[in-house]
């Protein structure tokens, strides 16, 4: 089996059919900042959390195939040699538990990670466009506040409705040079914005006007990304990507804010399909997050990570004619963003199955993620669900 | 249809993505949380700034509200120490003919008796527990009767048409005063007009009349057309038939109020509202827009210093209306603007209620007017105005200093609270 399996039947010098811009240009503008994760939780702090940005199937296995998984904008290489053209389409809802002390509180939230579409084009050369939630930052907190005014302290009802997320818009183009070598490159666009909404109640609302302000923030930026797969021996592959991080600014009302750097990332894989219908992988991964530190103010405390993963994706029984793929995984990251000098440590064991459906016409991915994260210095952890639903559609068919 | 695309393929395609769409709209989002803020939400505290101001760029005092004849009451006051006043009605159109109970007929009037003044009364605003007598006088002349000393002159005894004694405190919602039968027969048979001069003598004591009541004149004169008792009395309202005015202007004189004894005329350190005759007083204010564009006013407050009144009521609390005015600039007669200004109520600004005789810092509410001065457009000045509850037959004023107070501490000022802009989208 090979890792492409979103081309089963390789074919080259397909052209690339109107309906697939229309829908590339389509998804562009549907992953637009929409969703997150929650502060008030440890998952959000900062930027927001990193979504991940990798397919349904590779989340599935904990993003270990994310370096060889075509449908995963990170290692521009695995759409070299691409067979057909590939619409793809996920949704990765998260149901998060919050505890700290005697706090337990449940919060959902809804993203849709990953769009992409991607064609062949000729000599093995493989062309995508892809929009995938790089930060996910939403969230709200009700609480209650106490202000002094006139020498009286009012007890308040604040909220506060955080919403918005920065992008990954990026265009990329693989070549399969030989049978064991392939290359890549990508030009990444990271946009988005945050929209804050602040509300503070008083009691007597007679006397005192309630507060109600709302500033945004947009960011923009930029960043090259490499990589390479490359066969070692017959059933053993390493692939590697590197992203340059370009600059990135905050602006609010057309007026620059700050500027810092998107974070170089590196990551780098082996993957083992020496068994017929079993394929296994392991990963690491690097980003300097470090490089945003500027970005925002000095409540950010941004930290560099190092984090691995390893999964498989073995044949299983047949469902509508079709052989299952089911998947596992386990990866232990290490998020971004923390608080008071704490790191906020995350331990993922997932699994997943996919069915091909229609000939090979559309597939199904489905995803299910635990996760386990814990404040450094005790006292917050959180668990989270996340469930993962993805759909590739590959028009022109076998 | 090509193989690849068979009718199963496109089926399960459709499926697939209907199950996608479905479970991306299916989960709701739920992302209120916070209890374990402040310890894992780090937030840049911003304070609440309390600032006092003073934003008054113009604040006067004008007299002659409400517009004559359009108070729905009228003030009948003797109180010689502090409010005098006399009431005028106009009767121009006397019946000459008269229908017998309503019937078919049509006869010409030429007997008339039990001649009465009905007058209506506002219980809420009489006053006096010792008898007092209201005279009626015929005030109809060739003269001038525009101008108020011609009129005063014709309270005169030999102008006396009917009078009562009673005690305002007794009275109930109306009051019939007894008219002189020879004198109103002699002016429906000779079509002149019957003008009524009304005054409270013999003691001291008010009655607040009912103007107006239901589009028409309240005080009505009626009479029997005939001497035979079983036919229906005849009512007339007031009306008035001047040539050569508006409509307007003749509702104006239909029935007014003359004003012998009132409130004194404000010096220009002093805000008076209220009064009699009745005042409103104007403020424009500027607000900087360092507090006005770049924060959410949470609280604003009027802060006026109140003089002591004795004029009238001094003793019983009164509330003070505030108007909006809502003209632009191009209207610079404030008068007019306050002719123009609406009630206070649309901008869901609430009236308060002061004693006259008491003095201090008074503190008006008026947080929604100021939080909806950035939504004005900026030819429209920023202001406020108050007029008196019960205004025209409201014997009360309030009086307060003035913008030219020689101690800034007593001049109008404007507290205000508000939160600066907080830009919390970039964390």
């Amino acid at each position: 089996m090979s890792m492409r399996q979103t081309t089963p039947a390789h074919r080259t010098g397909v052209r690339v059919p109107a309906l697939a811009y229309a829908l590339a240009a389509i998804a562009m503008s549907a992953v637009a900042p929409v969703d997150g994760a929650a502060q008030g939780t440890i998952s959000g702090l900062g930027f927001g959390y990193p979504v991940g940005g990798v397919s349904t199937r590779a989340a599935g296995t904990a993003g270990s195939f994310g370096e060889f998984d075509a449908v995963s904008p990170r290692n521009p290489a695995s759409i070299g040699g691409l067979g057909r053209t590939l619409i793809a389409a996920q949704t990765e809802p998260e149901f998060r538990t919050l505890r700290f002390g005697a706090v337990k509180e449940r919060t959902t939230a809804q993203r849709v990670p990953l769009l992409m579409v991607a064609f062949p084009a000729r000599h093995g050369i493989g062309v995508a466009l892809s929009a995938a939630t790089f930060l996910d930052r939403s969230y709200t907190t009700v609480t209650k506040g106490a202000v002094t005014i006139g020498g009286t302290t009012l007890i308040t009802d604040d909220r506060s409705d955080v919403r918005g997320s920065i992008a990954d818009l990026r265009g990329a183009v693989g070549w399969r040079v030989n049978p064991r070598l392939s290359v890549g490159v990508a030009g990444h666009l990271f946009t988005g914005d945050n929209v804050v909404a602040i509300s503070r109640t008083f009691p007597d609302t007679t006397a005192f006007g309630s507060v109600l302000d709302s500033s945004r923030v947009t960011y923009f930026g930029n960043g090259v990304s490499v990589g390479g797969e490359l066969l070692l021996v017959k059933g053993l592959s390493a692939s590697a990507s590197y992203r340059a991080g370009g600059g990135i600014e905050s602006r609010v009302r057309d007026s620059v804010r700050s500027r810092a750097d998107v974070p170089n990332r590196l990551g780098a894989s082996l993957r083992y399909d020496g068994l017929p219908g079993s394929i296994f992988a392991v990963g690491i991964e690097r980003q300097d997050w470090t490089s945003m530190q500027g970005l925002g103010s000095s409540l950010v405390q941004a930290h560099d990570v190092m984090n691995w993963h390893a999964g498989a994706e073995v044949g299983g029984p047949r469902l509508l004619g079709s052989s299952l793929q089911l998947r596992v995984g386990y990866a232990n990251n290490t998020l971004p963003f923390g608080l008071n000098a704490q790191t906020v440590r995350e331990s993922r064991i997932t699994t997943g199955f996919g069915v091909p459906l229609a000939r090979d016409l559309v597939s199904l991915d489905f995803s299910l993620q635990r996760a386990n994260r814990t404040l450094g210095g005790g006292g917050a952890k959180e668990s989270a669900w996340l469930v993962g639903l993805g759909v590739q559609i590959r028009p022109g068919g076998p | 249809m090509p193989e690849r695309f068979s009718l199963q393929s496109v089926r399960l395609s459709l499926l697939a993505i209907v199950l996608a769409a479905g479970t991306i709209a299916g989960c709701t989002e739920s992302y209120d949380g916070g209890a374990a803020c402040p310890s894992l939400c780090p937030v840049r505290q911003t304070a609440f700034r309390d600032t006092i101001i003073e934003a008054v760029t113009l604040d006067t005092a004008v007299a002659g509200f409400p517009t004559l004849g359009l108070s729905s009451t009228l003030l009948l006051a003797n109180r010689p120490d502090t409010v005098v006043t006399r009431g005028v009605l106009r009767y121009d159109v006397l019946p000459t003919a008269f229908r017998p109970n309503n019937g078919a007929d049509t006869l010409s009037i030429t007997v008339i008796d039990s001649v009465y003044l009905r007058l209506a009364l506002d219980s809420t605003g009489r006053r006096g527990t010792t008898p007092v007598t209201i005279q009626v006088y015929d005030v109809d002349t060739t003269a001038n009767d525009s101008v108020t000393s011609v009129v005063r002159s014709l309270f005169r005894a030999d102008r006396l048409l009917g009078s009562l004694t009673f005690t305002p405190s007794s009275t109930r919602d109306s009051l019939r005063v007894p008219l002189s039968r020879t004198l109103v027969a002699a002016k429906v048979r000779s079509k002149s007009r019957l003008r009524l001069g009304l005054a409270l003598t013999n003691g001291s004591g008010q009655l607040r009349l009912r103007a107006f009541e239901l589009g028409s004149g309240a005080p009505r004169v009626t009479f029997d057309p005939s001497n035979d008792t079983t036919y229906t009395p005849v009512n007339i309202s007031t009306a008035t038939t001047i040539s050569g005015v508006t409509d307007d202007a003749a509702l104006a004189y239909q029935a007014y109020t003359i004003i012998e004894r009132g409130s004194d005329v404000p010096a220009s350190n002093t805000l008076v509202v209220g009064g009699m005759p009745a005042y409103r007083t104007y403020l424009r204010f500027v607000v900087p827009a360092s507090v006005s564009d770049s924060g959410t006013i949470v609280r604003a407050e009027l802060l006026l210093t109140q003089r002591p009144s004795a004029f009238g009521n001094s003793a019983d609390s009164v509330s003070i209306v505030p108007l909006i005015p809502t003209s632009s600039d191009a209207v610079t007669d404030v008068r007019r603007i306050l002719d123009l200004a609406a009630e206070g109520a649309f901008a869901s600004l609430d009236t308060t209620r002061l004693v006259p005789r008491d003095s201090g810092q008074r503190v008006v509410n008026v947080l929604n007017l100021v939080r909806s001065w950035r939504a004005l457009a900026s030819n429209v000045p920023r202001a406020l105005a108050f007029r008196i509850s019960g205004e025209g037959a409201q014997p009360a004023e309030l009086r307060f200093f003035s913008s030219e107070a020689a101690v800034a501490s007593l001049r109008p000022r404007l507290r205000i609270t508000y939160l600066p802009r907080v830009e919390g989208a970039l964390p």
